[in-house]
């Protein structure tokens, strides 16, 4: 094991106990940002997993964007990304930041968020649930299995059906 | 007095927050509300890609095309906004909305479904029910 292996680990196993996560909201109907902040609310509770908000990006170790990426936040958005620590974990909450929502093809539409951030998860929902948001922060430290997958989408009774004849 | 009062109604109260991959009581898992829309479901034996899903859909996500003998259905979920008006325009009743609502995904091509099939003709689908 090289030093590089051993201090991700080591990151890994830290960060189990202590997410700090900071919300970046680039406009929109706010639906994905209050959701974020429902999951931190004494009722769902994130903080007994140890995930807490923090107001400065520097200090985060995830970076969750929700809302409609356009032309104009798409530099604040970099902006506030390039203060961003190295070993972050970045996520696109919504259908907006996933692939661009509704209005991925208007001109005022910057995309979705993979085309200016390396992305780690997508959080589809519109809004997702409180816990759709913990689900994937679990799956961001490991805590929990990825659930949905192309085979899960589309069922096709007819293909399954043919090989056992 | 009101300090008692204020610790009564507390403890009155007990666990109020949700254990997270459990629910209230930190055993029963949880679950939406019945009509909730979650994980959209395309049931492909019953499409007869008449294409007004695709035509329906607000975010454009639905694509059929055919190739050859068969159709093509593709789709990129990780847009979908969860409208329901791709299952409310479909006239068999191929697309439906499941209560699953843990999606986050590692990739987006895990968001992406393809699948290739032979459409029923017309409302046989339906009909066969009947």
């Amino acid at each position: 094991m090289n030093t590089r292996e051993f201090l991700k680990i080591l990151c890994k196993r830290s960060l189990r106990q202590s997410l700090w996560i900071h919300p970046w909201l680039s406009g929109g109907c706010r639906g994905c940002h209050m959701e974020i902040l429902d999951a931190m609310t004494p009722y769902y509770d994130a903080a007994r997993l140890g995930i807490r908000l923090v107001s400065s990006p520097r200090h985060a170790d995830a970076f969750l964007v929700s809302g409609a990426l356009t032309r104009g936040t798409a530099s604040g958005l970099l902006e506030v990304a390039s203060s961003l620590p190295g070993a972050r974990k970045v996520l696109a909450v919504g259908a907006c930041a996933c692939g661009g929502g509704l209005c991925f093809d208007r001109k005022e539409s910057a995309g979705p968020l993979d085309e200016l951030l390396p992305v780690d998860f997508y959080v589809p929902g519109c809004p997702p649930r409180p816990e759709a948001i913990l689900h994937a922060l679990a799956v961001s430290l490991g805590l929990l299995p990825v659930k949905v997958s192309r085979e899960s989408l589309i069922i096709n009774r007819n293909a399954e059906e043919a090989p056992a004849r | 007095m009101s300090l008692f009062r204020e610790a009564f109604y507390c403890l009155k109260a007990g666990v109020v927050s949700l254990g997270y991959p459990r629910g209230k009581d930190f055993i029963e898992p949880i679950l939406p509300p019945v009509n909730f829309r979650g994980r959209l479901k395309v049931d492909l034996s019953r499409c007869s890609a008449c294409g007004r899903c695709a035509d329906a859909c607000p975010a454009r996500l639905i694509r059929i095309s055919s190739e050859g003998e068969e159709t093509a259905f593709r789709m990129e979920w990780r847009r979908c906004f969860f409208c329901g008006s791709c299952m409310y325009a479909c006239p068999e009743g191929a697309v439906s909305f499941s209560r699953e609502f843990e999606n986050a995904a590692g990739t987006a091509q895990e968001l992406e479904a393809e699948g290739r099939f032979k459409p029923v003709t017309g409302s046989s689908a339906s009909q066969e029910e009947k």
